[in-house]
């Protein structure tokens, strides 16, 4: 009888007001402030781009509020590593390093590198002076021997300065992400330059880019990769895409 | 008796039945065995579909998708291909050739590039035509050298474009079919899905129609005939319904149980209603199947005649022959009965050699005649018994329903009225019954119940006649004579209570009554110094018969201080001679204590002379039927005088009795009768006229 009362003794917690869930502390977002069409910041400072429309879109999914702040690429990944941010979208590409230090989320579009330069040059010539993003893949496809030997490689901080300095003669190519430094070539100051030689896409130059998740949260990377891939099932990513890509880039 | 099966088949079945206490464990075992199995078997099914239209879906829709946008981005490819050809703005061409070389680079068209080297070098192709496009438009490059390389770039172009189009259409033929097939797995899976869980659905409802089946065969339905079955039983049914079948062993020992109950409640039925040394219906049996044959002859206006046959002179039999021949003839006459009468009239045997007869549907009631004729012919065949050979007779009353009864007790109480009429009459016969009988009855039952009370009413009287010596001059001795004053003021002649006050066992204490009065009577007398008279007192047959009548005596006569030969008693001729040798005996013992004894209306009954001299006796009196008609009847004034001579040469002494006139007094004095009483001399006289008498009478003797 008595082990009846018991339960009955907590009756009274069912009347009490659900717990209201402590207020979760915004998940922090970072991007490249100067990766066009990817990230940018506009006239008043806020960011835009296609990874920012993604990574609001996946706040959503996930019913978070999201902060997003600018970072150099390189800051990134350690910043992801210690835990300090929650999400990274800088188009970043799988490799085994980076896979060490942060979560990889499914793949939510395809890539893969290019070398850019005047427009009829010889990419014999122009690779001699090539300009990378500080700590991208590229930079270090290009520190391999036989590859950058009789290379002059120029790591800059982000895609924009790389740009920025191919077009005012700093380095007479530059290897990039296909899909970075196409909007560069649409632009005015692009038309006399092009694409030397043909995409590479082997050696991890190529293939599925990634959003990368903070070391060790692993819920946070699983609920990322249902919500990438509601975002596709769903068709509001191509929809994304298309704002700024003229044709599908997953 | 029929319906309780032999039990050689109940064993038969024994070893087929089921067991139910069995079949209570398995079925819900088996039956959740089956259902967790099924859910098994579903869930599984369902899971590998859905992990195949999963798996399909998924992959498929992934390739499919791939697949969808590799041909998108192909067509674009190709359009903005066109574009590029046709387009004659170098700053519009040059960003339609970047696109087409962006596009090329994208994973989506390498994934193509293995079907055909023409989408594989894409991008060296279109790095050609917007070499060669840059030249066209190149000022050092004549007119005719730009057109040859336009014409150049065009035919490349339209070479390429056939091939990506090729490459395209396949592509979107190969997801169409590829989407239609993957559907049709799914398809099948679920058709297959659908088709298990159909099967398993259509097991659960056979299983469960055998169930229900089952349960109704070896429960419902021996339960309801067994309920039948057990009303009918009740309702006292004589002929039950067959017992259901059992087939499970729990309702086999149900169902024997109920067969054994039907046969012990029919067999107890059976013996609370029957006779058992006949077979015939007892008075219960008789009663309630009375009552039926009664309410079915009201229904239909018809009669019953209801007969009582008792057998005539039974008991002498049984007392002569023994109990067993008595059972033996009671048997052989219930035979012969019943094969008298229709199957739906009835014969019973309320016991003894009592038979009731009872016969339906009459009209008439002479209709009941030719059948009690047929009765008493059976009863009177001869019939033997060992080496003897008798004939029996029957006397029958009848009584008829509605007639004489509307009720069993009136009907059988009327019939026995009748019988006891022919019994009366001299038995072996019928007789219906009458109102009358029944007033004759009533009267008697009257009588009965007054007699009851009279003694301790002092109802009772005695009167004294005197009896004259032979000269007719003195009082010799007087009869006590009782009387019966009513409390109404009747007079009640002893001719009519003392059969009764026979058979109500009254006599008893009423002899007592009279022997006691007749006594204290004397006693005063000879207190009053009349000592020379005798008292004569009348004895019935049960007193004489009573062991304590010679105590009896002896109390009284001490009491009164009586000498026993001052007292005389009286017997019956008839009495005494009905069982002679018993009377000697006990006349012997009455002798013993020194009282006279005389029989009484001597030549009525069939005295036999070699009785009569061994009877220790004093005197006989003649009874007065001779007397009366001593004057005018030679043949009784023959038999006076014999009797007078046989008598004296007896030693007895003769007593006549009403004597009433002169002439009498005469011839009986001629006679030489000892003892002479009658309305000539005296009349009854109550005990005070009597002692005035002696008195004078002893007056005139002193004188």
């Amino acid at each position: 009888m008595k082990r009846f009362l018991y339960p009955a003794l907590l009756l009274p917690l069912l009347f009490l007001p659900a717990p209201v869930p402590a207020e979760e502390p915004p998940l922090l977002v970072l991007v490249t402030p100067r990766s066009l069409p990817f990230s940018s910041l506009d006239e008043e400072g806020r960011v835009q781009g296609f990874n920012v429309d993604v990574g609001q879109a996946i706040c959503r999914e996930l019913k978070r509020a999201c902060r997003f702040e600018t970072r150099r690429f390189p800051e990134i990944i350690p910043e992801l590593a210690e835990g300090r941010a929650a999400l990274g979208l800088a188009n970043f590409l799988k490799t085994p390093e980076r896979a060490r230090l942060v979560g990889f989320s499914v793949p939510y579009w395809r890539s893969s590198s290019i070398f850019v330069g005047r427009a009829g040059a010889s990419l014999e010539e122009a690779r001699r002076r090539t300009c990378v993003i500080a700590g991208s893949v590229q930079q270090a496809w290009l520190t391999v021997p036989e590859r950058g030997h009789g290379v002059e490689l120029i790591p800059l901080d982000s895609n924009q300065a790389v740009l920025d300095t191919l077009q005012r003669g700093g380095c007479s190519a530059a290897l990039l992400p296909l899909m970075q430094a196409f909007p560069f070539l649409q632009t005015e100051v692009g038309k006399g330059f092009g694409f030397l030689g043909t995409p590479i896409a082997e050696d991890g130059l190529g293939g599925s880019v990634h959003i990368a998740v903070r070391q060790g949260d692993k819920a946070l990377l699983e609920a990322v990769d249902r919500a990438i891939l509601r975002m596709i099932a769903s068709g509001e990513h191509e929809a994304l895409a298309r704002r700024y890509f003229p044709f599908s880039i997953l | 008796m029929s319906a309780v099966q032999p039990a050689k088949s109940a064993g038969d079945d024994a070893a087929r039945r089921l067991s139910l206490r069995k079949l209570a464990f398995w079925v819900p075992v088996w039956s959740t065995l089956m259902l967790v199995l099924g859910v098994v078997v579903v869930v599984l099914m369902s899971d590998s579909v859905i992990r195949l239209a999963e798996s399909v879906g998924g992959r498929t829709a992934t390739r499919q998708m791939e697949a969808l946008r590799a041909v998108g981005n192909l067509e674009r490819l190709i359009a903005l291909g066109d574009h590029f050809n046709s387009e004659r703005d170098p700053a519009r061409w040059r960003e339609a050739g970047l696109t087409m070389q962006a596009l090329a680079a994208h994973p989506s068209i390498a994934s193509l590039a293995g079907r055909s080297s023409v989408v594989a070098e894409t991008f060296d192709t279109v790095a050609v035509m917007m070499a060669w496009r840059s030249r066209e438009v190149s000022p050092e490059v004549l007119p005719a050298e730009a057109e040859a390389l336009q014409r150049q770039r065009e035919v490349m172009w339209q070479s390429r474009r056939a091939a990506l189009k090729e490459v395209a259409d396949k592509e979107a033929v190969r997801v169409v079919s590829e989407h239609t097939r993957a559907a049709d797995e799914i398809a099948d899976g679920m058709r297959s899905v659908l088709m298990v869980t159909l099967g398993g659905a259509i097991i659960v409802a056979v299983s469960g129609m055998l169930l229900i089946l089952l349960v109704r065969r070896q429960v419902v339905a021996p339960l309801v005939s067994l309920s039948d079955y057990l009303h009918q039983l009740r309702k006292g049914a004589q002929t039950l319904p067959a017992l259901p079948r059992a087939r499970s062993v729990e309702m086999g020992a149900v169902v024997d149980a109920a067969g054994v109950l039907a046969a012990s409640q029919q067999a107890l039925e059976h013996a609370a209603l029957h006779d058992t040394l006949t077979g015939l219906s007892n008075r219960y049996g008789l009663e309630a199947r009375l009552e039926q044959a009664m309410a079915y002859a009201r229904r239909h206006g018809k009669r019953l005649a209801v007969m009582f046959v008792d057998l005539d002179r039974f008991k002498t039999i049984n007392d002569s022959f023994g109990h067993n021949s008595g059972d033996d003839l009671l048997r052989i006459i219930a035979d012969r009965y019943r094969a008298c009468l229709r199957d739906t009239d009835l014969v019973a045997r309320l016991g003894g050699d009592e038979f009731v007869v009872v016969m339906n549907e009459l009209d008439n009631a002479s209709d009941a005649i030719p059948v009690v004729r047929k009765l008493l012919e059976a009863t009177g065949r001869e019939m033997n018994l060992g080496q003897m050979s008798l004939r029996l007779t029957a006397s029958v009353g009848i009584a008829l329903f509605p007639d004489n009864g509307e009720d069993v007790s009136t009907l059988m109480k009327h019939a026995d009225i009748a019988m006891y009429h022919v019994k009366a009459r001299g038995r072996s016969g019928f007789q219906f019954f009458d109102a009358a009988m029944h007033a004759a009855v009533a009267e008697r039952l009257s009588v009965e119940t007054s007699l009851i009370d009279a003694l301790r009413r002092n109802e009772f009287q005695l009167h004294y006649q005197p009896q004259m010596s032979a000269d007719g001059t003195r009082v010799v001795a007087v009869e006590a004579l009782i009387r019966w004053r009513r409390a109404d003021g009747s007079m009640v002649s002893p001719a009519d209570f003392i059969p009764v006050a026979e058979e109500c066992g009254m006599i008893l204490p009423i002899g007592e009554w009279v022997l006691r009065q007749a006594l204290k009577t004397l006693h005063g007398w000879r207190c009053k110094g009349l000592r020379d008279i005798r008292m004569a007192v009348n004895l019935s047959v049960l007193q004489l018969r009573d062991v304590g009548l010679p105590a009896l005596l002896k109390r009284l006569l001490a009491e009164f201080d009586i000498p026993p030969e001052a007292l005389e008693l009286e017997v019956t001729e008839s009495m005494a001679m009905s069982d002679p040798e018993k009377t000697i005996a006990i006349l012997h013992d009455l002798r013993a204590l020194g009282v006279s004894l005389s029989i009484d209306d001597f030549g009525t009954g069939y005295s036999s002379l070699a009785y009569l001299k061994l009877f220790p006796i004093d005197r006989l009196k003649l009874d007065r039927t001779f007397v009366r008609d001593i004057e005018a009847d030679s043949a009784d004034a023959d038999i006076c005088t014999a009797t007078v001579v046989m008598a004296h040469s007896l030693k007895l002494q003769l007593v006549a009795e009403g004597v009433e006139t002169c002439a009498q007094f005469d011839f009986l004095r001629k006679l030489g009768c000892d003892l002479l009483q009658g309305y000539y001399f005296h009349r009854p006289l109550s005990a005070a006229a009597v002692e005035t008498l002696l008195l004078s009478q002893q007056a005139q003797i002193a004188a």
